[in-house]
């Protein structure tokens, strides 16, 4: 039996933006959406207003439909390290990213030890089937 | 287990990665342009030593990057070093 309830997923609605670094280090991110930095150059908006980057001409704005998300608790987030991570959990806040239970995934964690939980849809139930 | 570690995401297990070779060395004895195709792309010079290598990060950030490995120890030592 789980120490503690799994994580349940939902699609999320964004933005993906593949841009220049720092152009994406100095966007204007519309109210009430939330970003993942991915890595330097490409990230994830959550939100459903559609972002601009007037810092890179070039940037690749496009809808992303492809993430689920579960907000997860402090509590969660040490059940899911002690059992399910091979790495070692930074503390947040901060992106960590890499393998839980064996599927690529997205760990967006806050300050107070709580997280968003992200991971490819089509893996969702894989995941979900292996926290729980 | 060998760990890697990835310039975005840090350090995890190998099996986050795809390994993505050595960077080729073409001698520069060899002068011809196709024969300097052919050893750029099928000749593997399989160094037992320090190596550049490619290395991407499929389960993280899904990056590229350049990692320099020491291919007799696996020990992975600073791309500056």
């Amino acid at each position: 039996m789980p120490a503690c309830e799994p994580p349940r997923f939902e699609g999320l609605v964004g933005w993906r933006i593949i841009a220049d670094r720092s152009a994406l280090d100095t966007a204007p991110w519309p109210a009430g959406s939330h970003v993942v930095r991915i890595s330097p150059d490409d990230a994830f908006v959550i939100g459903a207003a559609e972002p601009g980057v007037p810092g890179d001409e070039h940037a690749i704005v496009t809808p992303e439909l492809g993430f689920a998300g579960a907000a997860v608790s402090a509590e969660q987030v040490a059940d899911i390290a002690l059992h399910h991570i091979e790495w070692k959990l930074p503390a947040g806040p901060c992106v960590a990213q890499g393998q839980i239970a064996g599927v690529p995934s997205k760990l967006v964690l806050h300050a107070d030890g709580s997280a968003l939980l992200l991971v490819a849809c089509a893996a969702r139930h894989e995941l979900e089937d292996r926290l729980g | 287990m060998l760990w890697v570690e990835c310039p975005n995401c840090g350090s995890r297990p190998f099996e986050e990665y795809r390994y993505g070779n050595v960077f080729p060395v073409t001698p520069d004895t060899i002068t011809d342009a196709d024969a300097r195709n052919v050893d750029y792309a099928w000749m593997q010079d399989n160094i037992a030593g320090v190596t550049l290598e490619r290395w991407f990060h499929e389960s993280g950030c899904r990056r590229w990057f350049t990692a320099k490995r020491d291919t007799t120890s696996d020990e992975f030592l600073p791309l500056d070093g």
